[in-house]
């Protein structure tokens, strides 16, 4: 693949996780949400070939906008198939930042141990993959999509009160749901889904992390 | 003999500096070799046959040959046409799908109306709520198709039945077999199966669900039938 390629779809997928960090509620300046192809160029440089931008100087750290100390990482990893060495430097470097979260940005994949070792990590510590090409564009700006609005607990026991529901009746959406990964959901969590109807104008509707 | 054709020139295209050398060295019957040397969009063979051989079917052999090229594939793409619709926009519509493929072309791409009637490629890649807004257009498709406008209030009910559980769950008797109510289950199709099933395992039915309150008379909990009215009695 060629440089202008190459740095178009770094360009793209950074885009993407700058977007999907303010969507989780962290914080991200509207510089660099707004960044284009340009200026990305002027900041990283435009031969991947050569390592100008390599794929570790991509490497992005949010702080949560209610709580700094609540920090997250996006790394880059440089080799195409990610094996668990590249997972083990990845947590000494949390372990040291004491950061607790982490999305994994991967080429074409990870090896079944490194997949393994991201399940045997967890809770303590929630590291997510991601694959460049389905990073390629912001699947929430599609116009099937409706809006997600991610529902604290508080808020979600109001729900669950006011409508006298048990968790159980609520619809479900699946914790590997495109856009339940967006938002890195856990499980028991509650969407709020305001959607677009032709009867309604507007029509509001929860889902349950399952 | 002068044929001129884009097999040929696919074949040809990967020699690149020595190209005329090579592809007349490549075959004795090739005695000259043209091209087109700014835009590669043509080339020129010329092939010299013995008279006194036997009939060289040339057309057909270059169609044997055209069918093993491949200029260019994307897997899960076996055709793809270009249609204007009504307004003036222009639609690129594939037969197979291969999402992630199209991603590449999204600076001159509509990619947020990407859109196709595969629901379970909608689901994997946009989520559930987009593969049920894919079930209400697939279903006003088929009706639409002989003149029948469906309530969208039905269809959306039944979109929002089908996504229920995350996932995109058929509307059939197989996936009925999910359902809590063994009534509701019988009164949806194959009665015997359900009924010789919730038998075995003894199942309950909490008559909670509409079919079960119509089977059994009672009112359905929805709507007006939601509540009842008491009359304040003085005694």
């Amino acid at each position: 693949m060629d440089d202008e390629q190459e740095t178009y779809k770094l360009w793209k997928i950074r885009k993407t996780i700058m977007q999907l960090c303010h969507d989780r509620g962290y914080l991200v300046t509207q510089d660099e949400l707004d960044q284009t192809l340009d200026e990305f160029k002027g900041q990283f440089g435009d031969k991947p070939s050569e390592r100008k931008p390599a794929r570790s100087d991509l490497i992005v750290l949010v702080a949560h906008n209610d709580d700094p100390t609540d920090q997250m990482f996006v790394f880059f990893p440089e080799e195409p198939k990610v094996g668990i060495k590249t997972i083990k430097t990845y947590c000494q470097r949390m372990q040291e930042e004491n950061i607790t979260r982490a999305i994994i940005v991967v080429q074409i994949g990870m090896t079944p141990s490194a997949k393994q070792s991201l399940t045997d990590m967890a809770p303590k510590y929630i590291l997510e993959q991601f694959i460049e090409s389905e990073l390629l564009i912001n699947i929430t700006e599609h116009m099937l999509v409706p809006e997600h609005v991610v529902l604290t607990p508080e808020e979600k026991a109001e729900l669950l009160s006011r409508y006298r529901l048990k968790e159980s009746q609520l619809p479900r959406i699946q914790q590997g749901d495109p856009v339940s990964r967006y938002f890195g959901l856990k499980r028991g969590q509650v969407v709020k889904i305001i959607r677009n109807s032709e009867t309604a104008g507007r029509y509001v509707s929860y889902r349950l992390v399952v | 003999m002068y044929i001129s054709c884009d097999a040929v020139r696919a074949k040809y295209h990967l020699l690149d500096t020595n190209k005329l050398q090579s592809v007349l060295q490549s075959s004795a019957v090739v005695k000259d070799y043209k091209f087109d040397t700014k835009k590669e969009e043509w080339c020129e063979v010329t092939l010299q046959f013995n008279i006194l051989d036997s009939k060289i079917d040339l057309p057909s052999l270059i169609d044997l040959d055209i069918r093993k090229a491949v200029v260019h594939e994307v897997p899960g793409v076996t055709r793809c046409f270009l249609s204007t619709q009504k307004n003036g926009e222009v639609h690129l519509k594939t037969e197979g799908i291969n999402i992630l493929e199209v991603y590449k072309y999204s600076d001159f791409l509509d990619i947020s109306r990407l859109y196709s009637n595969d629901i379970h490629a909608m689901a994997e890649r946009y989520g559930i709520e987009a593969a049920g807004r894919v079930i209400i257009k697939e279903v006003q498709n088929v009706f639409g198709a002989y003149g029948i406008d469906v309530d969208y209030r039905h269809l959306s009910l039944l979109a929002d039945y089908m996504t229920f559980e995350g996932s995109y769950k058929p509307f059939n008797r197989v996936a009925m077999e999910t359902c809590s109510s063994p009534l509701q289950q019988m009164s949806f199709e194959t009665t015997m199966h359900f009924l010789v099933n919730a038998s075995i395992h003894g199942s309950h039915d909490s008559l909670k669900s509409p079919s079960a309150q119509l089977v059994t008379g009672r009112l359905v909990t929805c709507g007006t039938g939601s509540f009842e009215l008491m009359n304040r009695i003085t005694v």
